[in-house]
């Protein structure tokens, strides 16, 4: 596994030991060293536009350099130190206390076929598929990127050093007709680019931007609509798990229930049934399809069971002083949400009259109490009538609850992976998700959109 | 209420550690420079005027300004103060940085009311009116809501707190009061509160006399049963601050005698005035404190049983935790503090309740905490009293929502019984005479109210310590 491109398991326990021994005295958070490639292509109007391979190594975040000879290491060393000077003088001093050695849950996000790639086989595909969207007059754009990163860690006090590898990989693009009269998108995300299928994505964007073309305008109103993974996604995104929000002193959230005056806290849903009972969503950060590298302490977390929210979303000292719990859910909102059975073509041919959507864009919050958002389609939106797609509709602006959206929840598919990126595993941030297609009905749309 | 001592014996050898070297360090401090410190003033490079939020700027200057510097660490019940004495150059420090940091312009039209406290915080008394003339002179002629508003503001928050030019705001004052009906009746009664403090503290006696009158006016008509808690409060407070300027010498007069025959002539009187404020009585109606609730206390030399002792004056205060603890701690060290220096003779009594949770800290033990709290009340800020440590009974919610609800303690619920309104939140005071019988203090949750609050205080201090002359 190891590569030129990441520094050597014995190079990282080098540097470690070395920061470790020079690290001002009384510094108890672990040494860290992030080594990370990415290779990258950006291409815009069927020409390339970037491509770069990188190698870059962090030490305690904040110094960087590329080099690892003996100079390069003393100046991040000396960084490092510099750092914890200037931390030291706006933090308040320590007690000198840590906070207790926290399990470390164990996942491999780690695939060869993504980090033995090279640039030649990015740049042959990209070539393929923007000749293919010129022959058929079309305009293609988009980005490719594979990454692979070490991180490395020495806890205080510690023997032996923490190693942690990974890898990601993504792909998405836009086709669009030359005149703005159809556009179409498709795009994956994983560690492992052996189940990203490049050409596939392609061609969905492809097949996507010609079924688009000359879109006719309906009569905004509820609609019966079949939602792909990344438009459920989209507005799955829009729900706040936070017990903070669901238990503040006023309706702030979806979750929030009513004030208790005799015990002057305000009450969340919790134990009660706020979906579809069909519908489970999860968080595991041993689920290497969610492509995060669980930090110590982090568990995984079911916010929906079966419909009913059962958890919400604490930081450690809220659990602390709240639930007499040592740890927090920590909030990487990767999920994992369930799904059903039937197919997309299952869900057409069932439905009477209405949408198939691609994805959704430009998501706003308008009413944190009930999650109702807004937002357009984009990419694709068709009519279904009789149980067959029979033209393609211009898009719309929505206004609805994701709440609401999946208490309308008809039929649901198999949850697959969808275009979620992650740039940085080992950080708390956005992880990846799993989500199914969704048949609802009733649907929101209030507005006609000319925009393409 | 009485409890066993049972003084922790044994104490975590880490925590032993913590503990000595927490109180080395207040020692040590000023030689150590404590140069690391956020809020380090008089050789930092880093300048109030440089703050970007005013905000943030007033909240510093505050913090100097009343004579505390604060010096805290991750644990959120044990921040530690530092004390300095009248003639520090950290005032005159802090007040040049405070006028530098106003000259920017957008300062003063971000938040009028911040930037008049910092003008009376720096000294600059004539530009806190200017400033609020300003204001004024931006509401359009017609909004008289806007009006009452920003005057209402300005007496509630600015010039509550400290002694005020009446001849200055004697005219945003009269025209206040022909506009004032456009706010709710409970925010009224707020500014009358205040109002009446502040023409009590500058001996105004057609003012008094004037806001008598419209206090009066206030109450009639006002179903008081149909009201919150909060707006019923408000109420009280005013009726309670009319009656005790009313009378007030015929009341300390009967207080420096017998504290029943108080008792009876406040409530007496309080009925007369407003006979449908409350139907329950105003003055506590219990007999005597035989004792004071603790797990542990400090000095652990004294016996917890003599308490309240017999023939002294007491002064018992629940020491502050929650919203607005910090800026409170370092109110109740110097309210305890003065008070203590000019009644020497008087007892204090500081009621700890344990928190059981320290941020992101191993929640130390009841035992662990009290010895804490002794580190920071009595050793740290030198308070010169009793300390006794109760441990919070709590409870969790059932099922998924796990939460902690902590429970009132024995002696929440004595100040409770005492205060009959409530009114036992965190930092609130008590007096208990020399026979053991309770006193309802006008307390305020208010920082910026503390010199008012004190000139009660002393005065019913005074008027019991005459009993002992008698």
């Amino acid at each position: 596994m190891d590569n030129p491109r990441l520094l050597p398991v014995e190079e990282c326990e080098r540097v470690l030991r070395l920061i470790s021994a020079r690290r001002p005295k009384g510094r108890r958070a672990p040494a860290r060293i992030f080594s990370w490639w990415n290779g990258e292509i950006r291409w815009g109007r069927n020409t390339v536009t970037l491509v770069t391979a990188r190698r870059n190594i962090n030490l305690a975040s904040d110094a960087a350099t590329n080099q690892t000879d003996d100079v390069s290491l003393e100046s991040l060393i000396q960084a490092d130190r510099n750092r914890d000077e200037l931390v030291k003088s706006f933090a308040f001093p320590s007690l000198g206390l840590s906070a207790p050695d926290l399990p470390e849950p164990k996942t491999t996000i780690w695939s060869d076929k993504t980090f033995d790639s090279d640039i030649e086989e990015r740049a042959k595909f990209i070539h393929v598929l923007c000749d293919a969207a010129k022959s058929e007059g079309m305009i293609s754009a988009g980005y490719m990127e594979m990454r692979g990163g070490r991180l490395a860690m020495l806890d205080y006090g510690s023997e032996s050093i923490r190693v942690n590898d990974f890898t990601q990989a993504q792909c998405s693009l836009t086709v669009r007709h030359p005149k703005g009269i159809g556009s179409g998108w498709a795009g994956l995300s994983s560690y492992d680019w052996a189940s990203i299928d490049a050409d596939a994505i392609a061609q969905r964007a492809m097949d996507k931007c010609i079924a688009s073309l000359d879109p006719v305008a309906i009569e905004p109103g509820r609609y019966t609509v079949i939602l792909e993974p990344d438009a459920v996604l989209s507005m799955v995104n829009m729900l706040d798990f936070s017990r903070r929000s669901a238990e503040a002193t006023g309706p702030g959230s979806p979750w929030w229930l009513f004030f208790d005056f005799a015990l002057q806290k305000g009450r969340s849903k919790l134990g009660l049934k706020v979906i579809d009972e069909r519908i489970t969503i999860q968080h595991d950060p041993t689920d290497p399809m969610l492509g995060v590298l669980p930090e110590p302490g982090m568990t995984s977390v079911k916010w929906i069971t079966n419909g009913v929210l059962t958890s919400l979303n604490n930081l450690r000292h809220d659990a602390l002083e709240d639930l007499n719990d040592n740890l927090a859910t920590l909030d990487r909102f990767a999920l994992h949400m369930s799904g059903g059975e039937t197919s997309k073509e299952e869900m057409i041919s069932s439905t009477e009259r209405g949408l198939l959507v691609t994805r959704f864009s430009n998501l706003m919050l308008i009413d944190a109490a009930s999650a109702l958002c807004t937002g357009l389609t984009r990419d694709g939106l068709w009519l279904i009538e009789n149980g067959k797609i029979t033209k393609a509709v211009k898009n719309m602006r929505f206004t609805e609850s994701p709440v609401f959206l999946l208490n309308q929840v008809q039929e649901m598919s198999v949850p697959v992976r969808t275009f979620r990126p992650v740039k940085d595993p080992s950080n708390a941030g956005v992880g990846g998700a799993v989500i199914p297609m969704i048949k609802a009905r009733d649907f929101s749309f209030t507005s006609m959109v000319d925009a393409v | 209420m009485r409890s066993k001592n049972m003084m922790p014996k044994m104490i975590k050898p880490i925590y032993a550690i913590l503990f000595i070297g927490l109180f080395l360090s207040g020692i040590s401090l000023p030689a150590a420079g404590y140069a690391q410190t956020r809020f380090q003033w008089a050789n930092s490079n880093f300048d109030v005027s440089e703050y970007q939020y005013l905000e943030k700027c007033f909240a510093m200057a505050t913090r100097v300004n009343d004579s505390v510097e604060n010096r805290s660490d991750e644990h959120p019940s044990t921040r530690h103060w530092r004390t300095f004495g009248p003639s520090s150059s950290y005032h005159e420090t802090v007040r040049s940085a405070v006028a530098k940091c106003l000259s920017k312009d957008n300062f003063k039209d971000h938040n009028w009311v911040l930037s008049s406290l910092l003008y009376r915080i720096s000294g600059l008394e004539e530009n806190t009116y200017k400033v609020i003339n300003d204001r004024l002179n931006q509401i359009p002629p017609d909004s008289t809501y806007a009006f009452a508003n920003v005057v209402d503001t300005a007496i509630r928050r600015v010039f509550v707190s400290r002694p005020v030019n009446l001849d200055a705001v004697r005219p945003w004052i009269a025209k206040f009061f022909t506009v004032d009906s456009l706010l709710p009746a409970e925010r009224r009664a707020a500014t009358l509160t205040a109002l009446l403090m502040i023409a009590d503290d500058q001996g105004d006696l057609q003012l008094i006399k004037d806001l008598d009158e419209k206090a009066q006016k206030l109450m009639v008509g006002i179903n008081f049963d149909t009201l919150a808690g909060t707006s019923k409060r408000q109420f009280r407070t005013l009726a309670r601050q009319v009656v005790n300027i009313r009378y007030r010498d015929s009341l300390l007069n009967a207080l420096s005698n017998n504290t029943e025959s108080y008792r009876e002539i406040f409530n007496d009187l309080s009925r007369k005035a407003y006979p449908d404020l409350y139907s329950d009585g105003w003055e506590s109606t219990i007999s005597t404190i035989e004792n004071i609730n603790a797990r542990f206390w400090y000095p652990q030399s004294e016996n917890i049983s003599d308490y309240p002792r017999p023939g002294k004056v007491t002064l018992f205060v629940g020491l502050p935790s929650g919203s607005y603890r910090e800026i409170r701690e370092a109110i109740v060290v110097s309210h305890v503090n003065r008070l203590k220096e000019k009644f020497p003779a008087i007892d204090v009594i500081l009621n700890f309740k344990t928190r059981g949770h320290f941020g992101p800290l191993e929640p130390p033990t009841p035992e662990e905490e009290g010895v804490l709290a002794d580190s920071l009340w009595l050793r740290f800020h030198g308070i010169s009293a009793l300390l006794v440590v109760e441990e919070t009974p709590f409870w969790r919610l059932p099922s998924l929502d796990r939460r902690r609800i902590d429970e009132m303690t024995e002696n929440d619920r004595l100040a409770e019984e005492i205060s009959i309104s409530g009114m036992a939140f965190p930092g609130s005071y008590t007096l208990i005479d020399q026979d053991g019988k309770a006193l309802l203090l006008d307390n305020t949750p208010l920082p910026s109210q503390r010199y008012l609050l004190e000139r009660d205080i002393e005065g019913k201090i005074e008027a019991l310590l005459k009993r002992n002359k008698k």
